[in-house]
């Protein structure tokens, strides 16, 4: 490879992309829709401005759509990875390339991981040869024990520097047992956002320092009211049974939308997560009593859940350069009892539903068109990416790793 | 005559090796297979790291042994039959790079005995004296299908410790984990990690402190290992012990490293001292010298695609494991996870899966080596454990699926022949003590 053939690729991986929109019809495939209609054989996707305006096996094709035979293919929507870092790390440790918390406490909801984002990130095509195509991104908690962690976003991994990052979609709270003690922790969450809601009825209750709950700054206050009016999840990393029920009967009394991420005890009250109708994002290999807190991780946590009703959402490990693994974690979990089309929606058409506009996360007309197209069974390792659409363009799928294994392997394809 | 000679004496004339490492052979391993019934394996698809798949083949253990593989074998009338229809089977899974029982769950401050980190080397501890046998991780990895693991120290300094290898089989005492008459190993480790813990005010500060220190520590060596030759006496000293086992070919090195030029550092550190490199781990620039490596009959132990969590994992790609393969590089994965060892299968799946886009494949019958035979032959076992031979040991995977499949699960498990994990029997209560008992635990029956 020359410099300048190097370049050209590097400008396409920058870019991210190979074609504009366009009228497309992806035919003759396998299409798993995520959506109530199921899996359609032998069915026909339209694509038009990037967005899908037909799915089924009888659809008329315009005379000038672009083709595409996808016989013997299988096709899902894009995978959605949750609670990742993708975007915001870059090297884990030891490389000062890695911002995922707030490094003062004058800011801790009000954290804003959008403007953490490098949407030119090397994970990010990674990411997208797994067939991701958008990313919640969450943030952790940062300076002098924090319990919020701030705002989290959507990334769309179409690689463009601009417009590609959305949100604020959620706010992020964490259990840190060590750090404030859960009979701290509780009582400060419970006043935290009474003083928001006394916010919400009337701003000037900051100036005429009405709000007594902590030093409260301007910016968090911003960030959380969304949260007690009901318009944006709040998202909860915790994973001890007594303390997810806690969660909930607070939820209940606050009239907030919870989101729980991790649940290693989760399957001890399914039931009353069923019951509360609270999504539940749970990493199907999260099994070892890693801590006091998680005595009853279970390797059957995530088919109990499932089995009690609950919203699922599948994650992988929040590690931006595991995102693209998802799909083996939406593997692992049908491995345990999770039916097949559950597992694809719990990494797809759920996470979009919890967070999303409402626009993505479905093969169904009207939604964009994100669209992962396999040469088989999806969450299988011996099954290839064979293409990825991304609100309808058709994504460059190489990575740094490759053009790395071009330079050193001579078995490499070039 | 002094009694000394005498020993070496009759040492030599029966043959035996002058050990220098462990003169006593302390510590000894206890472990005895429990008794187990014949069993036949019927039907099945055998991937015995020895060769191509037998299809359709059974398999015969007996007297924790395997006694034949091969069509329509007949059993003992005392025999368990079981009838894998077209399942398949595979020997025991052998992670070469674990920290089970050593960095345990739960993580808890007290229970972090994997790093000694006290200094820069520390070549006198055993890892074996760290291992509590109650880490639920280790039922967990007996349910991914492994049997047999390297225990070895962390990376946080240049030497970490001495390794143990363990058959993976319930016990109160390491003692009776120990594979029997299995050789020692020694960590060592390159690069990021021996620099961080020297941020806390030790040497070495940089990577050529971190040369520095191995190589004033093989000079003492040396110069122990001489003194002992020479037959004079001087007080047992364990790290020199160690590093002179090391010296003298007895010891097999385990060295975590990342970056290609620190491994060709440390080829070149191993030919000053003239010891052989065993193993470079991690080694996730091992595809830019996979020639070198070959050439040198260096193996790798790596992952088949973890990167980026720090600089010097920066380059790793997910062809690294099939590059080094199609090199003649001895290839294995490892897991250095409680979570990743219940799925090294999985992990050869996408090491093998990697090759799709390349010029060349990667056959099943390689790819399972990289988690049975491979490591065993590193860890100087292979004579008895580490592919499915008449008389090895009968460690053995019976799987649900294809078991390089996201799907497979490990249903039956034997180690020397005895069941140790059946998913058709009832949940049984949880091997650790750490779980019995537990009130969370009981809600789940």
């Amino acid at each position: 490879m020359n410099l300048k053939s190097i370049l050209f690729s590097t400008a396409l991986l920058v870019m991210g992309q190979v074609a504009s929109a366009e009228t497309i019809a992806l035919r003759n495939s396998t299409i798993m829709t995520a959506d109530t209609q199921g899996q359609i054989e032998n069915g026909t996707i339209l694509i038009e401005n990037s967005r899908i305006v037909a799915v089924g096996q009888n659809v008329s094709v315009p005379s000038d759509a672009r083709i595409v035979d996808l016989s013997g293919m299988t096709v899902t929507p894009g995978f959605i990875v949750t609670d990742t870092l993708l975007g915001i790390v870059e090297i884990s440790g030891g490389a000062n390339a890695a911002e995922t918390s707030s490094q003062t406490s004058d800011i801790s909801a009000g954290y804003n991981v959008q403007h953490s984002i490098n949407p030119l990130s090397t994970a990010i095509p990674v990411a997208r040869k797994g067939g991701v195509t958008r990313a919640v991104v969450m943030p952790y908690p940062g300076a002098d024990g924090a319990t919020f962690a701030g705002q989290a976003a959507i990334l769309d991994l179409n690689g463009n520097l601009e417009g590609n990052i959305s949100g604020p979609v959620g706010i992020v709270w964490d259990m840190r047992t060590k750090e404030y003690g859960r009979g701290a922790t509780f009582t400060q969450l419970q006043a935290d956002l009474d003083d928001v809601r006394k916010y919400v009825r009337d701003a000037s209750s900051l100036q005429k320092g009405k709000l007594l709950s902590r030093d409260w700054s301007r910016a968090d206050l911003d960030a959380l009211s969304p949260v007690v009016k009901g318009d944006m999840p709040l998202t909860v990393r915790v994973d001890r049974a007594s303390d997810i029920l806690t969660l909930l009967n607070l939820a209940k009394a606050q009239k907030i939308r919870l989101v729980v991420v991790g649940a290693s005890e989760g399957w001890l009250v399914a039931k009353q997560i069923a019951d509360a109708g609270v999504p539940v994002a749970v990493d199907p290999s999260d099994n070892l009593p890693g801590s006091f807190d998680a005595v009853g991780a279970m390797s059957d946590n995530i088919a109990r859940l499932y089995e009690a009703g609950v919203r699922l959402i599948i994650r992988g490990g929040s590690s931006a350069h595991d995102a693209g693994k998802l799909r083996y974690f939406a593997g692992m979990s049908v491995a345990k009892g999770v039916p097949s089309n559950e597992a694809l929606k719990a990494v797809t058409s759920t996470p979009a539903g919890v967070w999303g506009d409402g626009t993505f996360g479905m093969i169904k007309a009207g939604m964009v068109a994100d669209i992962a197209v396999w040469t088989g069974d999806p969450f299988e390792p011996m099954t290839d990416l064979s293409s990825l659409y991304i609100s309808g363009v058709e994504q460059k799928l190489e990575s740094r790793q490759d053009a790395l294994a071009q330079k050193y392997i001579p078995f490499a394809k070039q | 005559m002094t009694p000394r000679v005498l020993v070496l004496i009759a040492s030599l004339v029966l043959g035996f090796c002058q050990a220098w490492a462990a003169p006593e052979a302390p510590y000894p391993s206890t472990y005895k297979p429990a008794d187990s019934q014949p069993t036949l394996i019927k039907r099945a698809n055998i991937l015995t790291a020895d060769g191509p798949v037998q299809e359709n083949a059974d398999l015969l253990i007996q007297d924790g042994k395997i006694v034949a593989i091969g069509q329509n074998l007949s059993a003992p009338a005392n025999a368990i039959i079981m009838d894998a229809g077209g399942k398949w089977v595979t020997p025991g899974i052998i992670d070469i790079h674990s920290h089970l029982g050593v960095f345990s769950s739960p993580g808890v401050p007290s229970m972090r005995n994997g790093n000694e980190k006290t200094g820069k080397n520390t070549a006198e501890v055993w890892a074996e004296h760290s291992i509590w046998p109650q880490d639920p991780g280790f039922e967990l990895a007996r349910k991914g299908g492994v049997t047999t693991l390297a225990i070895l120290p962390g990376s946080a300094n240049l030497f970490g410790g001495r390794s143990v290898t363990v058959k993976n089989v319930p016990s109160v005492s390491v003692q009776g984990m120990k594979f029997p008459d299995a050789p020692y190993g020694l960590k060592m480790a390159c690069g990021e990690n021996p620099i961080f813990y020297a941020s806390r005010g030790n040497d070495p500060f940089t990577r050529m402190g971190n040369m520095a220190g191995y190589r004033s520590a093989f000079i003492d060596a040396q110069a122990y290992l001489d003194k002992q030759k020479r037959g004079e006496k001087q007080k047992r000293d364990l790290r020199l012990e160690t590093l002179a086992g090391v010296l003298s070919g007895e010891i097999t090195t385990h060295i975590h490293c990342y970056r290609a030029d620190e491994m060709m550092q440390m080829i070149d550190l191993s030919k000053e001292f003239g010891f052989k490199i065993g193993t470079f781990h991690h080694a996730t620039e091992a595809y830019k010298i996979a020639d070198k490596l070959a050439e040198e009959g260096i193996a790798v132990a790596t992952w088949a695609d973890r990167w980026g969590f720090k600089l010097e994992a920066y380059d790793a790609i997910p062809l690294n494991v099939a590059a080094l393969e199609w090199a003649g590089v001895h290839t294995m994965l490892h897991s250095d996870s409680a979570i990743l060892v219940q799925r090294l299968n999985l992990e050869a799946g996408m090491a093998m899966a990697s090759a799709r886009h390349a010029n060349r494949q990667i056959s099943r019958e390689e790819a399972i080596r990289w988690i049975t035979i491979n490591p065993a032959i590193k860890l100087g076992i292979d004579d008895r454990t580490g592919s499915l031979k008449e008389g090895k040991m009968a460690d053995v995977v019976l799987w649900s699926d294809d078991p390089f499949s996201v799907y497979a699960i490990a249903e039956k498990v034997f180690i020397d022949g005895v069941l140790l994990v059946d998913r058709e029997a009832e949940e049984s209560e949880p091997e650790s003590d750490f779980l019995v008992g537990q009130s969370v635990r009981e809600m789940a029956q």
